[in-house]
């Protein structure tokens, strides 16, 4: 089920502590139920065993992640929740965290294919090269696709937080299975304390979950990679 | 001529610390000191705020144990209003503590002590880090990180969200917890056991591997501090504070914790940011004591749950009086974590626990309120004062970690000594000088309320200040 975008169901009654528009961390679906069901999935998970899709559907993770605090670095952690509020299928996930931990290994040892969404530049190779993998929209949009993959030679690992290729590199050597992955990035303009986005960067929001909702729909498709997705 | 070290900064804590060595003339080891460089001043910042916003402010002087300071303040709020708040409102809040300290200790031993005790103190640097964990000891990875989960998701179950949840208020908590969420914890009881069951037996076995660290590790007679229950028991959310000596004898007990002020004073020293609290009768820095696990498991008669005694016995058993090195922190926080399941267990199996009646409702009755409770690194203090508005105009924090930093500092100087000879630093040395740092698993971006990263710095300095060496490490 595809509720309409904009959509919010988090019951600001029932003040669980939650301030309205800012839970965390997002899960898919009605708040409570989904927030609920998610959790319990994960305390009754069987450690290696895929707990969504185990009815044949390839499950989905999303992972925003950035500083609502600080701008347009938040723009990872709106997007999940934007997600969050529209997108309600029992395969697909969405996280929102201010940064990456090693905690999430497990649910992306358990997903079929995981999305991760921040602020950040194309990420170069290791001689500075941005790879061609790095898909810009045409006409200078600051919205763009690259795929990650586990890199056991650069682990960049911490105990606070990790890179989407050092949580993969983490996840592979943790659980021996690691999913497909790509990062959606939005280049950000501004970085100052405020939990305000940029006009420009605001507006990929949309684009990012027509894109999403169009991978979703792809998911299914016998022979779909995520990573061959193409943004134009 | 006498020469200094500095290791700027300490790896593998919470925060941020630089350790220096001083020599005298003959190149051996004169004196050690930790130094946070860093301040935040929350006390200052919450004044002129509303009371009852303290909790969720001062919840943000940590990301680790936020619900320590939200346990805290709210008691010192529940002080202002004047409630006793109900009874299963506090059993609830006790939960969440004990998640807390689940979930912090989990994080202390398995990400950041970890790499010492599992690939050795002297072993490479460059895969002496957690994800030389992962590629080593997989098992014992999942084992923590599965362990931490089980800490957070009680904590998300009953607040919302894993770090920073605004559920504990003044007068009690704002939800009551519903049959549903309670089972999912239960259910999740079992595997932590488990988990932290073959944990202590791995940790037991391994033991003798340390014999050097054990001796060295800030190995000295002080006092302990914490708070216990009625029966004397390990207490983790009220209770009264019991200090014993280096022989086990207690030396106070049934001390008032919101009368903190008569028996804790605060000294200064120009090095550090972090203040030195004593045992006031004592003096300073006489009056040294030490907060935490190992204080909590040498202060208490008993823990109160069947695995935690079994366990608790054993570990007293370590030493005639109180268990002194504080290389046994890491034993004495695996205790906790079984004794906090346990407990949590028990709590949610109280015939109230799903009451509706959570929370007092009162205005500010008193201009002045004291909360103490134990946070994972030892005893923590929130004091506030109001005015007729019922805005802060004061406010004092005495954070876990600040409790022990004379004897960090103590347990530098002893490490040094035994580790450091002439003016060069192995690695195996620099490495020791840090996990006896870790050890303690302070949190210095708490008790100081330091502003942004610190990585570890450490200088060895002669007599006349000359610097001798130095090593840093990133942050």
């Amino acid at each position: 089920m595809t509720r309409s975008p904009g959509v919010r169901r988090w019951d600001a009654g029932r003040n669980r502590g939650i301030l309205l528009g800012t839970p965390d961390p997002a899960e898919t679906g009605t708040p409570d139920k989904c927030h609920i069901r998610t959790i319990f999935q994960r305390l009754s998970a069987r450690r290696y065993k895929r707990v969504v899709g185990e009815d044949g559907m390839r499950s989905l993770l999303i992972i925003g992640y950035g500083n609502p605090l600080r701008g347009d670095d938040g723009v990872g952690w709106h997007a999940a929740h934007e997600l969050a509020h529209t997108i309600c299928e029992p395969h697909v996930r969405v996280r929102a965290c201010h940064q990456l931990p090693l905690d999430l290994a497990e649910p992306i040892s358990q997903a079929d294919a995981v999305i991760f969404i921040d602020a950040c530049q194309p990420m170069a190779d290791a001689t500075g090269t941005i790879p061609t993998s790095a898909q810009h929209l045409p006409g200078g949009d600051r919205l763009f696709l690259q795929s990650v993959h586990p890199d056991p030679a650069t682990p960049g690992i911490s105990s606070h937080h990790l890179t989407p290729t050092a949580l993969l590199t983490s996840t592979r050597v943790l659980y021996g299975i690691c999913p497909e992955a790509v990062q959606f990035g939005i280049m950000g303009t501004t970085f100052d304390y405020t939990e305000t986005l940029s006009a420009d960067v605001a507006a990929c929001i949309s684009r990012l979950v027509a894109h999403i909702q169009r991978i979703l729909s792809m998911m299914q498709q016998p022979g779909f990679s995520i990573v061959t997705y193409n943004l134009t | 001529m006498a020469q200094q070290i500095m290791i700027d900064p300490v790896t593998r804590v919470e925060g941020h610390a630089k350790v220096s060595i001083h020599l005298d003339d003959n190149g051996v080891v004169d004196a050690a000191h930790l130094h946070i460089t860093q301040f935040r001043g929350f006390e200052k910042l919450c004044e002129g705020r509303p009371f009852y916003e303290m909790p969720s402010l001062m919840a943000r002087v940590c990301g680790i144990c936020p619900v320590s300071h939200l346990v805290a303040s709210a008691k010192a709020c529940d002080a202002i209003l004047a409630v006793r708040i109900p009874e299963p409102a506090a059993k609830l809040r006790q939960v969440m503590n004990l998640a807390q300290i689940i979930q912090s200790h989990a994080l202390s031993f398995f990400h950041l002590g970890s790499p010492d005790l599992l690939l050795g103190m002297d072993s490479d640097p460059a895969q002496r880090n957690l994800f030389g964990v992962l590629q080593q000891y997989p098992e014992r990875a999942r084992d923590g990180i599965r362990l931490r989960q089980f800490g957070q998701q009680i904590i998300e179950l009953l607040g919302g969200k894993r770090i920073h949840p605004a559920w504990i208020v003044p007068g009690g908590v704002n939800e009551p917890l519903s049959e549903e969420r309670r089972d999912q914890i239960l259910a999740a009881t079992p595997e932590a056991l488990q988990i932290v069951q073959r944990t202590l037996d791995w940790f037991k076995r391994g033991l003798d591997q340390f014999r050097e660290e054990i001796q060295s590790f800030a190995n000295f007679p002080s006092l302990f501090m914490g708070l216990v229950n009625d029966s004397g028991g390990l207490e983790l959310y009220d209770g009264h504070i019991r200090i014993v000596d280096a022989t086990g004898h207690i030396v106070a007990d049934r001390l008032d914790p919101t009368a903190y002020q008569e028996y804790i004073a605060e000294a200064v020293e120009p090095w550090t940011y972090l203040k030195y609290p004593y045992y006031r009768p004592v003096g300073y820095p006489e009056g040294i004591y030490r907060v935490g696990p190992l204080a909590r498991l040498n202060i208490a008669d008993h823990c109160g749950t069947p695995l935690a005694d079994q366990e608790w016995a054993e570990f007293r058993a370590l030493q005639r009086g109180a268990v002194l090195s504080s290389f046994y922190y890491h034993y004495a926080r695996l205790v906790e974590v079984l004794y906090s399941i346990e407990q949590i267990e028990y709590l949610l199996h109280a015939p109230d626990i799903l009451s509706e009646h959570v929370r007092a409702s009162a205005g500010p009755n008193n201009a002045e309120g004291i909360g103490v409770s134990e946070a994972p690194r030892g005893t923590l203090f929130h004091h506030y004062k109001i005015d007729a508005q019922g805005l802060i105009v004061w406010a004092n924090l005495i954070i876990a970690t600040g409790h022990n930093n004379i004897a960090m500092d103590r347990g530098l100087l002893q490490v040094a000594r035994h580790f450091i000879n002439g003016e060069q630093i192995s690695e195996g040395a620099l490495n020791r000088v840090e996990a006896v740092i870790r050890a303690f698993d302070p949190c210095f971006s708490c008790s100081t309320h330091a502003l942004g990263q610190m990585p570890l710095q450490v200088q060895l300095l002669g007599p006349n200040g000359t610097l001798l060496d130095e090593a840093y490490r990133g942050g």
